[in-house]
């Protein structure tokens, strides 16, 4: 949380310098007001192995087993937003915020890129005095609804042809509205044991945040309608728990800005 | 003719009953990272086991049931089979060591819950322990000292049906084997017991 909080912080503090050199300068500044829409795929590792099962199914040439949990761990984010963005210093550093709905989705199966594996695992339900019970999962999905305010920095670049590159630094602060967990069960009987494999898994934190940057190119004219192209590189969860199924890294992605000048221009 | 059909619906049936975990059956070999040539000791039903014999590596492998329990002539025998590593490029001798006890008579796999957390004393009149060598050669050790500690027995179910008892421990011992002083120790075991690997006649 102090790593979010430095950052958070640092983007503030760059706003508001900005934002008072702004008011020093008598030079006509542009406002755009736009909608954004991307998706970031994002290296996860598991959050807790210890209730899954280790399994044999890698095998190699020589037959000999080597133990293995292949298991695939996926999450991604996409997200839709609103945004303002205000230009300062002969249009070349804006600052930008706005409001986000994104959606993150974790889940973890079986691998079965390899022919002779089960196309299931075993999680580890329950364990009282002598009995201990396994359930055979083929996957399980957790979805998270969150609603967020972005805070960036962009700084433009050189013109490429129609285009002009631009490099971009942001944080991102997030507030959980809802999850929701999904089990795919090997045997479509157990599926009442569904409550009681979220719980084991659990939920994610109520808040989280993201630091990222992005390079992209804008075609179009502050003055007008216009359209970026961006890649996010890279995308750093700063805070834990993001997911109760899995802890998402870092990552990148795509994203897609369209803006329209806002009618009121700063003098 | 209605006797044979009979026997094939009961055979359908019976087979439909037994719900194979073929997943389960099969060896999930953890390195210890202590002792890396030996499993590491685990509660999950791995089918692995381990030891040094003397200094060589003694571990279930892949071609042989890592454990039988096997009760006859009100005997009970702990059959560990495996290989012991001598470093030689084939990869080593076939052996089993067998703990043989006769105070105790489970008739299903379900009753071997009773060996939960105890420990046998090896030097017991009532165990023996016995070296097999390539499936011929038997010999029976003299046991100097040493215990098969049972730490944990555990009914396993899957999806709501038991399938099969989690036997996991230790064991080392010391003893004379053709009157030559030989120490396995370091031995850990974690299988599974179920129908498939339990035997009564």
């Amino acid at each position: 949380m102090n790593k979010t909080v430095f950052i958070f912080l640092t983007i503030v503090c760059s706003g508001f310098l900005i934002g008072k050199i702004h008011a020093q300068d008598k030079e006509t500044k542009q406002k755009l007001i736009g909608i954004e829409g991307g998706i970031d795929p994002i290296y996860s590792e598991l959050t807790n192995e210890n209730y899954i099962r280790g399994d044999a199914s890698m095998r190699y040439y020589g037959g000999y087993n080597e133990s293995a949990k292949t298991l695939s761990i996926l999450f991604h984010k996409s997200y839709v937003g609103v945004k303002s963005e205000l230009f300062l210093i002969s249009n070349k550093l804006s600052i930008s915020g706005g409001l986000r709905y994104s959606r993150m989705v974790g889940s973890v199966g079986k691998d079965t890129y390899w022919s002779f594996t089960s196309d299931y695992f075993y999680l580890l339900y329950r364990q009282e005095n002598t009995n201990t019970e396994f359930l055979k999962i083929k996957e399980i999905t957790q979805i998270s609804h969150y609603i967020g305010i972005p805070l960036e920095i962009r700084l433009m670049s050189r013109k490429y042809y129609a285009g002009q590159l631009y490099f971009k630094a942001g944080v991102e602060l997030n507030c959980k509205l809802a999850t929701k967990t999904e089990v795919s069960f090997s045997n479509d009987d157990m599926k009442s044991f569904e409550s009681g494999v979220s719980d084991i898994v659990g939920k994610p934190h109520p808040f989280n945040s993201i630091f990222y940057g992005g390079i992209g190119i804008m075609y179009g004219k502050l003055t007008g309608f216009n359209v970026s192209f961006e890649a996010t590189v890279p995308s750093i969860f700063l805070t834990k728990e993001i997911s109760g199924l899995v802890n998402p890294i870092s990552g990148g992605g795509i994203k897609l800005i369209i803006q329209f000048p806002n009618k009121s221009k700063q003098q | 003719m209605k006797k044979y059909i009979l026997l094939l619906a009961t055979a359908s049936l019976m087979m439909m009953g037994c719900k194979k975990e073929t997943e389960l059956k099969k060896s999930v070999f953890i390195s210890d990272p202590e002792s890396p040539d030996l499993p590491i000791y685990s509660e999950w039903g791995y089918n692995t086991f381990g030891a040094y014999y003397e200094r060589a590596p003694f571990v279930s492998n892949n071609s042989d049931i890592p454990v039988k329990v096997i009760v006859t002539n009100n005997l009970t025998s702990f059959v560990f089979a495996g290989s012991k590593d001598d470093g030689s490029y084939s990869g080593g001798d076939k052996l089993s060591i067998t703990f043989q006890i006769s105070n105790f008579l489970p008739q299903e796999y379900q009753q071997l819950m009773t060996l939960n957390d105890s420990t046998l004393d090896l030097k017991n009149p009532a165990y023996k322990v016995f070296i097999t060598t390539n499936n011929s050669v038997k010999d029976t050790a003299t046991i100097l000292s040493g215990s098969l500690y049972f730490k944990r027995l555990q009914n396993l179910i899957v999806d709501t049906k038991q399938i099969e008892v989690i036997m996991s421990g230790y064991f080392e011992f010391k003893a004379l084997i053709k009157n030559n002083p030989v120490s396995i120790s370091e031995g850990r075991f974690d299988v599974g017991i179920g129908s498939d690997n339990f035997y009564v006649y």
